[in-house]
Parts: structure tokens; sequence; C-alpha cells
């Protein structure tokens, strides 16, 4: 067995400096994901460090402003100092003190070095009392000797602002006490793990978006709008009488009511005298710029999270047992129950992937390859069938709606059952089609799904937007059939499914079966993603509809919590949460950004109903904008921008951004083979430095190897592979080689 | 909140929130926390130390499989009992928002038993057996085996150990660590 000669008394201090050395580029890589891997300490390197560090170690230069830098140099410090014999509070507190103090940019007597004072304090691996104690050291000494440094201008600017911007986001924390429904997202958590807790995040994030969509909808559309109906000048009844089902419809007396587009005006609100309200350019406006901040929002929310589980972990899934064992425990478990259950989930994960790496890779013959390969194409083209045939479906059912009542409510009834039915089909025909991965059959069945609310949504968006012309008022009745399927959905995946699953609880238990099941995340995540696509295709013609999706999400959450808490029991399988999650933020951002598109070709070629709705005036909706920049033609800046808009204008910007991309995935590539080599290097390095180890102690052991005593000194080449891995230490004498070691050192 | 605050000077909140990742409120709201493991001492003494089997009454740590372990890192007096400020800075590190090298630094030390400052086999296969349950046992050979794979993985420079910057390699590269390592006050 070959023990490691360095983890020896003798060696440690150096070592141990030497192993947090490391933490340098390690700590700073997650700053910068694009050229850290050129900093991958190798042995060499390595060695070399430990022979520098003395206690001068400290010496690098600090002076850099970036507090990270600061902070991971102080963290080695305090460490090499606190792992050894604990010593009293007040001398450790000293020597910190002693060594922050000769970081210059630490000790200036001005907010941005309080402000990194702060920092670096904070991410110090340091109990609370050590840290207080220290503080108020540095506090004192700072104040003594006080001599101000000038910084430039635009640092201290930069500084400045982040300082208020913090503060104000200190500010912002302590305003709303604690998160929304901070409680049951714990006690969630607690009992069932961080699976179930990532679908509720997930939901509450879309809740509050949209209720921020809601809320600015509300007010400047929605209220003006209410405001000219009661002002007693135009005051307007309704020609329809309230109808119980129109709720459920959203058609009669709806019709006529700030709940669609029809219904708003085309002129100013003048209501207090003086004061207009422009209302379609208030409509436009307003639902236009929504649209692009939820798109923005998205695309910031997609990116983050595709950059933290994918780029900076490589993908993050070649380590697997590193990481089960290392971040296999749910830290925010708090239930024995609970407990429990994870630890058999992860005693059956090691035992599964033990024992697929001990059984040989299946060597599947041709015919059986051939047999799956078969089977996994007939299956996808039949699926594609299901999905035109759906959408050949909803077509018709479309055509016929505008029948009457009854084929309203049968056009609702069969997309809903559609929806409820097809993905539970999917997530059979998968079973069978024998993918390698279970992970593999999840996505498709996942993809299969989320394809599925796409082809639906898309013929209905279609439909209208071919229909437009010769309907009176296409825009309501789009925004109504939106409004509908709304309501049903909600009747059917909130209502529906939790009398069938109370019943289903109810009947196991009767049956003296195990009533809880498991908790579908991925179903209800993928039904939370279709309802808020269906938002965003009805929003630009009714937009009362934020808030009512706002309401349904408020209800699907209690709904699902209460579910969760009284039907469902903790999963046996661990749900990888950040990467499934962020497969679905993909797909919400796939579903605005065809919207997006969708909708603008509508505002720019569909003609606009010539007898309702705020654009009535316009023959297209994007007249609005031209009508109103006419005035602004002599401008400079319009000119700037109208150049720019010719195609070969944004040919330009289009191929600058290809050439951006292409450079940055090319860079990723760079550095993830720069990575392999490197990681191959460090093995072979390690290995150089036993051999040379054990050629040190040979020699200063007098015993030269006869083997050795030939030129295979000069010529290392000649070493033959089997001494690379000899065991070193069984031939020596670890204590007295490492006397000498010192003596020679 | 009343009461918790008369414990507190305006002082000590502000540097509480500068030290950690916590707002005022969520001090606060942390030493209710506190309290609640020993009313009586603490109602005496806001910084009283609490011995590690209270703490370990505090229902994360008590399931959790290295409660102790955790209780030892964070206490200042390094025997696992805490005092208010060693359970403020356990849950400021285990908070959202701290960040991924603080956190790994902590976890490296809960996962070091024998605190020679690196991961060895032994160490390896206690994180193991606390792992997996008293319940549910790997025999020998698959323990060797389970371990022998970890060490391929994230043992870089083949010494049969993992050292902080091994450790800390495999956790950047690991998308669950942010979420598995964190507790919600």
């Amino acid at each position: 067995m070959y023990r490691p000669t360095h983890r020896t008394p003798a060696y440690q201090p150096q070592n141990r400096m030497a192993a947090y050395e490391n933490t340098i580029p390690m700590s700073e890589r997650s700053a910068q994901s694009f050229d850290y891997f050129a900093s991958v300490p190798t042995v060499s390197s390595l060695a070399q460090r430990s022979r520098s560090l003395g206690h001068e170690a400290r010496s690098r230069d600090y002076g850099s402003e970036r507090p990270n830098l600061v902070v991971s140099g102080m963290k080695k410090f305090t460490k090499a100092y606190f792992t050894g014999p604990r010593g009293n509070l007040d001398l450790h507190a000293n020597k910190i003190v002693e060594k922050l103090e000769e970081d210059k940019s630490l000790m200036e007597d001005t907010p941005v070095s309080e402000q990194l004072r702060k920092e670096a304090l904070k991410n110090l691996p340091q109990g609370l009392t050590m840290k207080r104690c220290v503080k108020s050291k540095l506090t004192k000494s700072v104040s003594q000797k006080s001599k101000r440094k000038p910084i430039g201008f635009w640092k201290r600017l930069k500084y400045s602002i982040n300082i208020s911007f913090s503060k104000f986001v200190a500010s912002l924390k302590n305003f709303n006490y604690f998160e929304l429904w901070h409680g049951s997202l714990k006690d969630i958590e607690g009992r069932f793990g961080s699976g179930y807790a990532s679908y509720f995040k997930f939901l509450r994030w879309l809740f509050v978006m949209n209720f921020g969509v809601a809320l600015l909808s509300l007010g400047l559309l929605v209220v003006p709008q209410i405001i000219l109906d009661t002002s007693a000048s135009n005051k307007t009844t309704n020609t329809q009488s309230f109808n119980f089902r129109n709720i459920f419809i959203g058609d009669g007396f709806f019709i006529e009511t700030v709940f669609y587009y029809g219904h708003y005006t085309n002129q100013f609100i003048e209501v207090i005298p003086h004061l207009s309200f422009d209302m379609p350019a208030s409509y436009f406006s307003v639902t236009v710029i929504l649209y692009v901040l939820s798109f923005v929002v998205l695309a910031v929310s997609v990116a983050e999270s595709y950059r933290r589980t994918f780029i900076e972990t490589e993908g993050g899934l070649q380590n697997v047992y590193a990481n089960r064992i290392f971040c296999g425990w749910d830290y925010g478990i708090a239930t024995k129950e609970a407990a429990q259950l994870k630890s058999s989930s992860i005693y059956y994960e090691l035992k599964e992937l033990l024992s697929e790496e001990l059984k040989d890779v299946e060597d599947w013959s041709c015919l059986v390859k051939f047999w799956t390969y078969t089977i996994q194409v007939v299956v996808n083209i039949l699926v594609l069938v299901i999905l035109a045939a759906v959408g050949w479906m909803t077509w018709v059912l479309m055509k016929k709606s505008n029948e009457g009542e009854i084929a309203v409510y049968i056009t609702a009834l069969v997309i809903n059952i559609i929806i409820m039915v097809f993905p539970s089909l999917f997530y059979y025909i998968s079973k069978h089609e024998d993918y390698k991965n279970p992970r593999i059959t999840l996505y498709i069945t996942l993809g299969r799904t989320y394809l599925l609310g796409a082809v639906i949504l898309g013929t209905i968006l279609a439909f209208w937007l071919i229909h437009a012309e010769g309907k009176n008022c296409w825009e309501t009745l789009l925004a109504a059939e939106v409004y509908r399927l709304i309501i049903f959905d909600f009747l059917f995946s909130v209502v529906l499914s939790v009398i069938v699953d109370v019943g289903y609880f109810i009947g196991r238990y009767f049956l003296n079966r195990e009533p809880k099941t498991e908790f579908n995340i991925a179903k209800h995540t993928l039904q939370i993603i279709y309802n808020q696509g269906l938002l965003w295709v009805g929003f630009l013609y009714s937009p009362i509809l934020p808030a009512v999706v706002t309401l349904k999400m408020f209800i699907i959450w209690y709904v699902n919590q209460g579910c969760v808490r009284k039907l469902c029991r903790p999963p046996k399988r661990t749900w990888r949460a950040a990467q499934t999650q962020t497969w679905f933020m993909m797909m919400i951002f796939v579903s605005i950004l065809l919207i997006i598109a969708t909708h603008g070709y509508a505002l720019k070629s569909v003609r606009t109903s010539q007898t309702c709705g705020p654009f009535k005036h316009y023959n297209y909706t994007y007249e609005i904008v031209t009508t109103h920049i006419e005035d602004l033609e002599q401008d400079l800046a319009w000119r700037v921008i109208m150049n720019v808009t010719k195609p070969g204008g944004l040919a330009f910007i289009m191929i600058a951004l290809g050439i951006l991309v292409y450079y940055l995935r090319e860079h990723a590539l760079a550095n993830r083979d720069k990575v392999k080599m490197l990681k191959e290097t460090l093995v072979w390095l390690a290995k150089d430095k036993k051999f040379l180890v054990q050629m040190y102690n040979d020699v200063t052991k007098g015993e030269i190897n006869p083997h050795l005593r030939d030129n295979r000194f000069v010529d290392p080449s000649r070493i033959l592979p089997h001494e690379f891995t000899e065991d070193v230490s069984s031939s020596v004498d670890e204590d007295d080689f490492h006397a000498r070691f010192k003596k020679y050192s | 909140m009343g009461q918790g605050k008369s414990q507190f000077s305006e002082e000590e909140l502000q540097d509480y929130q500068d030290l950690t990742y916590f707002t005022k409120k969520e001090v606060l709201y942390a030493h209710q926390k506190f309290k609640f493991l020993a009313p009586e001492k603490v109602g005496h003494n806001k910084n009283a130390k609490l011995p590690m089997s209270k703490m370990l009454n505090y229902p994360e740590l008590n399931v959790n499989p290295f409660g102790d372990r955790i209780c030892k890192v964070f206490s200042s007096s390094r025997d696992g009992d805490c005092t208010f400020e060693d359970f403020l800075d356990m849950m400021s590190v285990f908070s959202e928002n701290s960040p991924k090298s603080v956190k790994a630094e902590h976890a490296f030390r809960i996962f070091d038993f024998d605190g020679d400052d690196m991961l060895g086999m032994s160490d390896l296969k206690q994180v193991i057996e606390r792992l997996i349950g008293k319940d549910n046992h790997l025999s020998e050979q698959e323990m060797e085996h389970l371990i022998e794979n970890v060490l391929e993985e994230a043992d870089l420079d083949d010494d049969r150990a993992l050292s902080f910057a091994e450790f800390e390699h495999i956790i950047n590269r690991s998308s669950d660590f942010m979420n598995a390592f964190r507790m919600r006050l």
C-alpha cells in the first residue's frame, strides 16, 4: 500500500500552506469562468510554492482592488493559523489584524475601504466571535492610522455606486421581512427534500412575475378604461346580462367589459380637464413593453441558470460518485421520515451505480441494436403523427366552435382531455422504447409533452390569425378562447386532478396499501408552463388575463401544497433539480420567443378589426407607431435608427452576434481540451514526483540502486513503466527519511 | 420580535448584519430559533453556550448524519458546544446567499473527521457510512470499490487523499451542491 509521504508531520505545515495556496485559483474560478483553467496548479508549481512559503509567504501583493483576491488571501492566512492548536481568541485576532493591516487598500478610512473590509471579514472562514473581535480591532487601528490616499475618480464612482446599491438591496431585504411563502417552502423542503421545493419555487417565481405584469396592466390599462366607463359623460350599459356560465366560457356579458380588447376605447380619455390619456398609445406601449420585459427577465434567468448548471460545471455529470457522496445529503431535510428515505435513496443509488459498473457493459448484438433503434424511430414518427393529428383536430374543432354554445364547450373539453391524457400516454410509450438512461427517457417524455402544448397553442393562434378577416372583432374572440382554455385547464388540472388524487388515496387506503404516492414534479411543472404559454398568447388582447392567471397560480400554490402535504410521500429517487430546472426554464423561454414572434407578425401584417378596439382607426396595429414617429422623422436619432434597421445593418448586427457566439463557443471547447490535458499532466507529474522522491531517498541513504547506477539517471525514458507505480514507502523507513530530509533541506 | 430586540444593542445587530449573510431582522429571527432550543438559559444570557446535545435538537441538525460534525466545525471552542454567535455563523454559511467558496470550505471541514486537512480513505469511509444510514450496509468490497471510484474521479495528484483544492474542484463542477448544502432559517 502506498502511503503518501508528504502527509507526514515533517511536511505538513508546508504542504498545508501549499494546499491553501491552491485555493486562490480555485475560488477565483467562479468569478472568471473563461480564463481560469490556465491557473490550475500543477504539482511542480505546488512544490515551488511550498518552498517559498515561510512566514513571508503572504507577501504576495494584495494591493489589487478586487475584494475576492483579498479575501482568498486572508482565507489562506487565517486557515494556516487556526487549524493548528487553538490559542486564545485575542492573540489570534491580533495576528489576523496584523496581516490585514499589511493590505493598504483595506486600511483606508474611506467608505470604499470599509466596504472592502466588510466583504473580506464576511468571507473569512472564522467563527463569528472571532470576526467581531477582529472587526473592532481593525476599526480602532484604522481610525488611528487614518491616512488618506487618493483613489481615482472612476474607481470611487464605481465603488460608491456599488455601495449604495448594496445598501439599497439590504434595505429592500429588511423591508420585505422574509421571502414570500417562506414558511411553507421551508416546511416542504424539510419534509420532502429540495426536489419538491424546486417545483414550488418555480411556481412562486412565475407567480411573482405575473403579479407584477398584472399590476402594471391593471393600473395603466384597465383602471383608466373603468374610469372612462363610469364617468358620467360616457356612461355605457352592457347590452348583455350576466349569466353564471359566462364565467366559464368568458363570452356574453364579458365581451363588453374591460376583459377584452374590443371594449377598449380608441380615444383620449379626458376625465380630469386638461389631462388626457391616450388609450391606443398606452395600450400599445404597455403591452409591448410588458412582453419585452418578461422576455428580458426570462432571457437573463435562462442564461444565468444555464451558466450555473452547464457551463461552470461542464455538464456536471462526470463525477457521479463524488457528487453522490459530497453533495448527496440534502441539508434542508428536517424530519426523521424524510431523512430515512434520503439515506436509503442514497444507498440504493450507490448500489445501483456499483452494480452497473461491475456488470460488464452489455454487449448488444447487432440485431438487438437494430431492433431497438427501429422501435425508437418508429415511435418517434408515431408521436409526430399523433401531434399532427392533435393539431388537425384542434383546427377542426376551432372551425366548428362558431356554430353554437355546445360546440364551444366541446372544443374546450376535448383540448383539455388531450392535455390531461396524452402525457401519461407518452410516458407509457417511452417506457417501452428501451432508452439506455432513465434520464433520457424523462427528457424525451418532457419534450413530447411540451410539443403537445405547443402544437395546440400554435394551432389556435394560427387559426385566428388566418381567419381574422371577415370576423367581427377577432381579437376579442381569440382572447375569449384563451380565457376559456385557462379556466377549463384550471377545472381539469386542479379541481379534477385533486378529486382523482383524493379518490386514489382513499381507494388505496381501504385496500390497505401504502396510500401516499409521489408528487409528479415534471407533470405539474409542464402544466404551469402550458398555463404561462396561454397567458402570453392571450395577454395582447386581454389586459385582465395576467390578473386571472395570477389568481389561478395563487390557488394552484395552495392546492398543490395541500396535496403534497397530505397525499404525498418524499421521493424515492433523487430529483436532479438544478439541471431539470434549467430545461424547464429553456422551455418557457422558447415559448415566449415563439409567441412574441407570432404576435409581432400579427401586429405588422394582420388587419385589425374595424369595429372595435383601440386600434380600429388603423389598418394594422403597427401604424400607431409610424404615425407617432412621423413627427420625429427630422430627428437625427431617428435617421440613425432607420439606417441601422435597413437590411444591410441588420445583417451586419446578426453576423457580428453570430461571430461572437461562435467565438465564445470555441473558447469554451478549447478550455475543455485544455483541462483534459492539464489533468493528464497532473497525474504524470505526480508520478514524476514519486519517482524523484525515491531517487532522492536512495541517494541520501547512500544505497544507490545497482539498477540505477547506469545512465538511466540521465535518461529517464529508459526507465521501465512498472517502476513508476512501484511502492515507495515500503522500501524506506519513513521517519528516517524525514529526519534526513530535514537535515538536507 | 420585541423581546428579541431588547436583548441586542443596535451596534451588535449592525455588526451581525455586516459579518453574516443576514439582515438584522433575520438575525433576530435566528436568535428566536436559538432561544427555542433552551428558553431558560438563553433568556438569561443571550449568548449562552449550549451543549452539543441541546444543539442537536435543532430539527435539521437532528436528522442530519453529520449533525455532530457541523456543531464541532462551527463551535468556537471546537467541542461542539455553540454560543449564539456560533449558531448564527452556522446559519449564515448554510443560507442561500453565502457563496460557493465559503460553503465548500465548511463542507470540507465537516467531512474531514480526523482533522488532517485531507480527506483520506478513512474520512471517505465514514462519510459514506453516515450517508447511507445505520440500517443499510455495504460490504467491505463494495465500500472499497466505491472509495476507489471517488478517488479516481477526484484525486488529481494520485496521493490517495483529497486535498481542499481537489475537493473544491469537485464542488465547483457540481450543479447540485448549492441546492443541497443549504438550510432555510
